[in-house]
């Protein structure tokens, strides 16, 4: 359905307003920012892809870390994806997976997140992701239950493994808040429970970085 | 909830802004576009179909450059792994990887369909491709694995496979920016498991726009 009507204006000089004429009216164009002034799908994003992280024989294991020192900067954590690995065949149990706040992370390995721009500055020192890390923990954000089982050939398995993958736990919305690191604020995933049966996941993790309001 | 005010403004002659009248109010209707400027919705976008693509180690099911010169930026949207494997095959795990990459060549040329015939057509320096057999990698992006277990007749294998046919492992977002191939830059899904049983078709969807 086209507008059903239209207000006559008089141009003025000085000036253009971008404008897309269809059948005679003119429409305005305008760009969408967000809350914080940046132009929507524009700002700066990067994918981290933790690969091939091993479930431990141990409580409480850090899979992926995701943390952010910069005083001037926040990062926004768009899509988080538990991503099941295991090829080989295992003979799979339950684990339990926490996702926290933290405060600190070192050691484990670096991951050099991806830039979806090429353009897009370099990503700035103190946003660090990682695996295996040793972090400070903050408070608990959510859960779940997962099998370690390889993915396998099997329907039921495979199912469980494509709904779990294509499952993005960071409630990405454009009717709530992103989750935001502040300076010294990050996010892990957590291996509760252990397993004496080693399986591997990976994780993406799609995240933006925006200059802190003004 | 309907607006609760209004502020009268006097009409002038010349442009005409469209609106639409409402219980005696006049609503401003605007278009949106994006931060190059492209209106929204209304940039070319082009489907690429891979076909039945066997299964080989380390085979480049999908790739897409876009080639220095081309003066385009190319936008990636949507990829699906779509399981066409219909005749009975013993299935195994089989994992595949998402890379940068910087050339491709060899294999079959895939000629990607217009979302709109009257769009331009793409550029020569836009190509798309299966099976490439000379691929520059760069990055790793990402991972997933799956089987290349027959689609079959029992509900347990038609659930797994039509959850993955209708996964984007693109992760498309108003929020973020889509995964963009400047000029020199393209993308590949490589097999990283050495199985040679199973066929999968693969749709890329993207969009292309003066640079």
């Amino acid at each position: 359905m086209r507008p059903n009507d239209s207000v006559a204006i008089t141009p003025g000089s000085g000036t253009t307003i971008a404008a897309h004429t269809v059948d005679g009216k003119t429409y305005p164009v305008i760009i969408p920012a967000g809350p914080n002034g940046h132009l929507v799908d524009s700002a700066p994003s990067y994918l981290a892809w933790a690969n091939d992280v091993t479930t431990d024989n141990a409580t409480n294991v850090s899979h992926f870390s995701i943390l952010n020192t910069e005083s001037t900067k926040i990062v926004q954590l768009h899509k988080l994806f538990v991503v099941p690995l295991q090829t080989a065949a295992v003979t799979g149990i339950m684990l339990r997976f926490d996702a926290h706040r933290i405060t600190a992370h070192s050691g484990g390995t670096a991951i050099t997140p991806e830039t979806l721009d090429s353009t897009n500055a370099a990503l700035p020192a103190g946003v660090t992701c990682r695996t295996k890390a040793t972090v400070t923990e903050g408070n608990r954000l959510f859960g779940w239950a997962v099998s370690n089982d390889e993915v396998g050939a099997t329907g039921n398995i495979i199912a469980g493994a494509h709904i779990l993958q294509g499952l993005n736990l960071m409630f990405d919305s454009p009717r709530i808040q992103d989750f935001t690191l502040r300076q010294n604020q990050g996010l892990h995933i957590k291996q509760v429970t252990a397993t004496a049966v080693a399986a591997i996941f990976g994780y993406i993790c799609l995240f933006t970085v925006k200059d802190i309001d003004p | 909830m309907r607006p609760n005010d209004g502020v009268a403004v006097t009409p002038g002659t010349g442009v005409d802004l469209p609106t639409q009248l409402i219980d005696g109010k006049e609503y401003q209707v605007a278009m949106l576009a994006g931060p190059a400027g492209y209106l929204n919705n209304a940039k070319d976008t082009h489907m690429a179909w891979v076909n039945n693509s066997a299964f080989a180690a380390n085979k480049y099911h999908i790739s897409i450059l876009n080639a220095a010169g081309s003066g385009r930026v190319v936008r990636c949207h949507k990829l699906f792994a779509v399981n066409l494997q219909v005749a009975g095959v013993t299935g195994v795990a089989v994992r595949f990887d998402a890379f940068k990459i910087t050339a491709h060549s060899g294999g079959t040329a895939i000629t990607p369909e217009k979302f709109d015939t009257l769009n331009e057509d793409l550029p020569a320096g836009i190509t798309v491709r299966t099976g490439a057999t000379s691929v520059t990698l760069g990055n790793r992006l990402f991972g997933f694995a799956t089987t290349n277990e027959e689609v079959g007749a029992t509900m347990a294998l038609n659930l797994g496979f039509s959850i993955l046919q209708g996964l984007n492992v693109l992760y498309e977002s108003d929020r973020t920016q889509e995964l963009i191939l400047r000029e020199g830059q393209g993308f590949a899904m490589r097999q990283i498991t050495s199985s040679t049983v199973g066929s999968f078709g693969w749709l890329l969807v993207f969009t292309e726009e003066l640079a």
